[in-house]
């Protein structure tokens, strides 16, 4: 997959290409070496993303343990500690993310949390490349979907 | 005086009445509330408005400014600094693990290959003329003939200059964290070689494979080049000599 830098926004943009690289290989590697414990913790908060009332509560907290908790899935303390390194990045990644000139729409949670599952899947499958692939997937979604604050906030 | 009806708070366990405060200024930025650049209301007018103390307000507003949401100026108040401008802005340093076991090393290892593969891929990408010719000057280096102590921060150089031509400031600076680790790892590597023209000519090799890949752009052959090197590299610190000279 071959990006060219003009067809995108600038809000983002190097964090959500290096979030790409890093949680890629996170993912990959989680799905190598997830334990029991992992899988359990990774369930839980997918289906706590699902049931959130997405009008009411933004998330994003539960957002950012998914993301980290499959950091740390992968055993590997180097990966973790990147996403605990850019935790201010990702809350404002989100925040870009999931709003719309200021509303979150319900279809777009609905995709966030298809997302974050197709991820949770491909690791409790143990398929390194699938699992790289939906985490660069999702990034990528959200990354087309920031798009509106290039036109709002310039 | 309107005395505000608040629902009673119930606290999760673990939870704080600063999170529930946080919570609902997140929620504020979220929905635009708080937009962008604009200024926040003074400390005694958010502990009225959510009807808290001003230390549980305080520490709310510290969450959000850990989180890089907000940024306060002496004298004037806090500012929504905006997801935009929050999310571009790099940490200066990732405090990354010490090296204190075999252990440690594995994982430090299959890390730079997972990171630095995808940096030898966006810098295919978007390398400048001049940065390709940084990578080229650096290159220089490991044929010619240098003291032994020089070569780890060669070393470092090289992979440095690659970072660099990513042109994104999160690699840079996640590389450069990564000094002191990279740069023992490749003080073992090189003192165990004892500078042998044969390995520095295999490490030009090496190098010089990710350098072509960069130079024509190709992505994929630029981060298999350089996982193949890393994969190489961390064998030799593992295994020593032992380790097959893969050629690339």
């Amino acid at each position: 997959m071959i990006l060219s830098s003009t067809d995108w926004p600038t809000s983002g943009h190097h964090c959500f290409e290096f979030r790409m690289g890093i949680e890629g290989e996170a993912a990959a590697a989680a799905a190598r070496h997830r334990t029991a414990d992992d899988l359990i913790q990774l369930a839980d908060m997918v289906s706590k993303l699902e049931t959130l009332d997405a009008s009411k509560e933004p998330g994003l907290e539960e957002d950012y343990n998914f993301h980290l908790c499959v950091a740390r899935a992968s055993q590997n303390s180097f990966y973790s500690s990147v996403i605990q390194a850019i935790r201010g990045n990702i809350f404002g990644g989100m925040l870009l993310a999931r709003t719309t000139s200021g509303l979150r729409t319900a279809e777009k949670v609905a995709a966030i949390n298809e997302q974050h599952r197709a991820i949770y899947e491909a690791i409790v499958a143990g398929d390194p490349d699938r699992a790289r692939q939906a985490m660069r997937y999702h990034l990528l979604a959200c990354r087309k979907s920031t798009r509106h604050w290039d036109a709002s906030v310039g | 005086m309107a005395i505000e009806e608040r629902p009673p708070y119930v606290l999760e366990r673990g939870q704080s009445l600063a999170d529930v405060v946080h919570g609902q200024m997140l929620a504020l930025i979220d929905d635009g509330s708080w937009s962008p650049r604009s200024r926040l209301p003074s400390e005694t007018e958010l502990a009225r408005r959510f009807g808290m103390s001003r230390p549980v307000i305080r520490q709310a507003l510290a969450m959000l400014r850990d989180a890089g949401l907000i940024q306060s100026r002496q004298g004037s108040g806090s500012f929504v600094i905006g997801p935009p401008d929050a999310v571009e802005q790099p940490p200066e340093q990732v405090l990354f693990p010490a090296i204190g076991s075999i252990a440690d090393i594995t994982a430090f290892v299959s890390f730079r290959e997972g990171m630095e593969g995808e940096i030898a891929a966006t810098a295919a990408l978007n390398r400048s003329k001049e940065q390709l010719a940084t990578i080229l000057g650096v290159l220089g280096r490991f044929r010619e003939k240098r003291a032994l102590g020089e070569r780890p921060q060669d070393d470092f150089a090289f992979h440095l200059s690659i970072a660099q031509a990513t042109g994104n400031p999160f690699y840079v600076n996640s590389l450069t964290s990564l000094r002191e680790q990279m740069t023992m790892g490749m003080a073992l590597i090189w003192n165990f070689s004892a500078d042998r023209a044969d390995f520095r000519a295999l490490v030009a090799d090496h190098h010089e494979a990710i350098y072509d890949a960069i130079r024509i752009q190709d992505a994929e052959a630029a981060r298999d080049a350089m996982r193949r090197h890393l994969r190489w590299a961390g064998a030799r610190i593992l295994r020593g000599d032992e380790a097959p000279a893969t050629k690339i």
